[in-house]
């Protein structure tokens, strides 16, 4: 059984007669111990997706799902108090910017045992003692001496350490890391990159990484759903995904990547922008930049449809090699 | 003059800045960037690489002139930058420009573009209202804005759009150089792709020269035609891009390009992944400043300092870097 199962999520903002939707019924399970990839660019809806599982989407936004469980239990209709005794303790989430994520006015310690506390509770010295194994096991240097560290005398590695410290200070059987290591330096991103796989394996934990590098998922992930508007448009395996991508946008966005340019004098582009929440187009909502749109693209939005271990959401998924095939999908309206 | 056809010549650049450890303490100095040289010709681009802290965006104060070099030298137009007087530092000024890393910071909310763009045009030169106007607009044709973003805020663009405002407020003096810190960081990969397209088809036509600092190792191996990698305020390797990137000499480099993530299982790097971070400015280690990280130290590399020295066609400064090969 998938430790999380998500059906048709939609998260939605401002008036209920014209509402902005954030994500779109969007579908996703992750087993426990797997470590699944989520990209897109800004504005897709990947961190409104981690937002709303862990409940921290306020009113006026509207959260709504067939299903939403984790390890079975249903969460959008648990009580408040039974879910906070959750979050935090069976899901843990790692934010993008470390600098911010921490309270500037409370000491590394203070931080740490306040988690544990919530979730364990323990004698002061218990606590300390096991906020120091904490950052112990997440390799920051001299931590006793972090440990009455306030989050201004650390760096952006060393206080993305103490997140992931505080993280899996619970054992979480899910670790959501949204943008874990874009505002750190490449060197320590395959620092921290290291360490969250380590933890991973060790802990048998699942990982939820989001990110808007696919370079980085290509490394970690063994699973990728690529979003785009608010939807799912391409989920599939690593490397088979990046080997043959069947959505147009995933076949785009490699294709934009410096790596996949070497030797051209110009970068492959994708032309436009992702649409707002005034323009979205009819059809398919890639159909304005997708060098391959039909007249069947610009009328009907595509459904995501099923095979075996992938699905895509696109009228005309590439073959093997890339090209478009010549007849739509039997059925594939959405 | 050394290099014959350089636009910027930048001899030994230094900048040490003292700082206060308390009251009665002496001050300590942060060589925040020691003994730089390099030079930038027309129409080609320099990358400079290395982590936060070693002294990229100190490098980028001492161009753009805003602050003055505390030692070495820095020649442009035929006059050293680092002893020059007000009026000479006034005419070279507009020559050389900045594209900021975050175009949701480095625009003002409160301006139109418009009125961007005409600033350096009413602070720099005599020209008319209309003239003003009608160069914003050819302008902005050129960076690929529509006319009707003339009377627009910067809030009304996106990402994309505001570092190609950006981009045509730099251009707006038809500058030599351009100083560009991280342009691309902050954007989508899609949108990076459009905008450095853009700035090499500007290079292209104006045969403007680029020191484009940054950490993302794949943007440089596009962009860059030599590339120069810093660690604490020093020069480890120059080179030309296919040197430095085909054949990476110094330690640092090999574990800057192999840190960084590849799709293509092919292009990744065997594992060789730094501990810890950068040191202390304050408190470098003795003898090489990266021997306290490097997997080949030695105990000569933590007692004597490296010199940037020729090896291979590039300079490395590295005691074993021939035994390394």
């Amino acid at each position: 059984m998938s430790l999380l199962e998500i059906q048709k999520l939609h998260v939605e903002f401002g008036p209920a007669q014209a509402p902005f939707t954030a994500v779109d019924d969007l579908d996703l399970s992750i087993d426990p111990g797997e470590i699944v990839g989520i990209v897109g660019e800004s504005g897709s809806g990947k961190s409104v997706t981690a937002l709303a599982l862990m409940g921290l989407i306020d009113f006026p936004g509207r959260v709504t799902a067939d299903r939403m469980a984790f390890a079975g239990r249903d969460l959008l209709r648990m009580s408040e108090s039974e879910r906070n005794g959750m979050l935090g303790k069976d899901i843990a989430m790692i934010f993008q910017d470390p600098m911010t994520s921490l309270n500037p006015c409370f000491t590394v310690a203070y931080q740490l045992i306040e988690t544990l506390r919530v979730h364990q509770g323990g004698g002061r010295q218990e606590l300390r003692d096991e906020a120091l194994r904490l950052l112990k096991q997440v390799d920051i240097p001299d931590p006793d001496h972090r440990l009455d560290a306030y989050p201004h005398q650390l760096s952006g590695g060393m206080s993305q350490r103490v997140m992931v410290a505080m993280a899996i200070a619970c054992n979480p059987r899910l670790l959501i890391a949204d943008e874990p290591t874009t505002a750190l330096d490449v060197t320590v991103q395959a620092q921290m990159l290291e360490l969250l796989l380590q933890l991973q394996r060790e802990r048998g934990m699942a990982l939820m990484l989001i990110t808007h590098d696919l370079s980085i998922i290509a490394q970690t992930a063994q699973r990728v759903v690529v979003m785009y508007a608010g939807q799912v448009v391409e989920t599939g395996p690593v490397p088979e995904i990046f080997k043959a991508p069947r959505h147009p946008y995933t076949q785009a966005l490699l294709a934009a990547l410096p790596e996949y340019n070497i030797g051209k004098a110009r970068l492959t582009t994708i032309p436009g922008v992702v649409p707002g929440q005034y323009d979205r187009p009819g059809g398919c909502l890639l159909n304005p930049r997708c060098s391959y749109a039909m007249d069947r693209c610009r009328e009907m939005r595509p459904a995501l449809s099923v095979e075996a271990d992938a699905r895509v959401r696109c009228h005309y998924p590439l073959d093997g090699e890339g090209r478009p095939t010549d007849r739509p999908l039997e059925g594939g309206i959405d | 003059m050394g290099i014959p056809d350089a636009l910027l010549e930048a001899r030994q650049l230094t900048r040490h800045y003292p700082v206060s450890q308390g009251w009665l303490k002496p001050k300590a100095l942060v060589r925040a960037l020691d003994g730089v040289s390099f030079a930038l010709t027309p129409g080609k681009t320099l990358a400079v690489v290395g982590e936060s802290g070693c002294g990229k965006s100190t490098l980028a104060r001492q161009i753009t002139m805003i602050e003055a070099p505390s030692g070495g030298e820095l020649w442009m137009e035929g006059v050293n930058l680092a002893l020059a007087d007000k009026v000479a530092l006034r005419q070279i000024r507009p020559l050389v420009q900045m594209i900021f890393q975050n175009p949701y910071a480095s625009l003002n909310p409160r301006k139109k573009v418009g009125a961007m763009l005409e600033e350096p045009l009413i602070i720099n030169t005599a020209l008319g209202k209309s003239e003003r106007a009608a160069k914003a607009h050819a302008m902005m044709a050129r960076v690929g804005l529509r006319p009707e973003h003339y009377a627009r805020y910067p809030h009304m663009f996106s990402g994309g759009q505001r570092q190609r405002i950006a981009i045509a407020r730099a251009l707006m003096l038809d500058p030599k150089v351009i100083v560009a810190d991280e342009p691309v960081s902050a954007l989508d990969v899609s949108i990076q792709a459009q905008v450095l397209n853009l700035l090499m088809d500007i290079q292209d036509a104006s045969g403007v020269s680029y020191l484009f600092i940054s950490h993302n190792l794949s943007v440089v191996e596009h962009i860059a035609d030599e590339v120069l990698v810093m660690y604490l305020g020093k020069t480890v390797e120059q080179g030309s891009k296919q040197q430095i990137f085909g054949r990476p000499s110094h330690p640092y480099t090999r574990a800057l390009l192999a840190s960084t993530p590849r799709i293509n299982p092919a292009l990744r790097q065997q594992k060789s992944i730094l501990r810890g971070e950068l040191p202390s400015p304050l408190a470098p280690p003795p003898g090489c400043a990266f021997s306290n990280r490097c997997p080949h130290a030695v105990e000569r590399c933590r007692e004597v300092v490296p010199t940037l020295q020729p090896f291979d066609d590039r300079l490395v400064a590295c005691h074993r870097v021939a035994e390394l090969a």
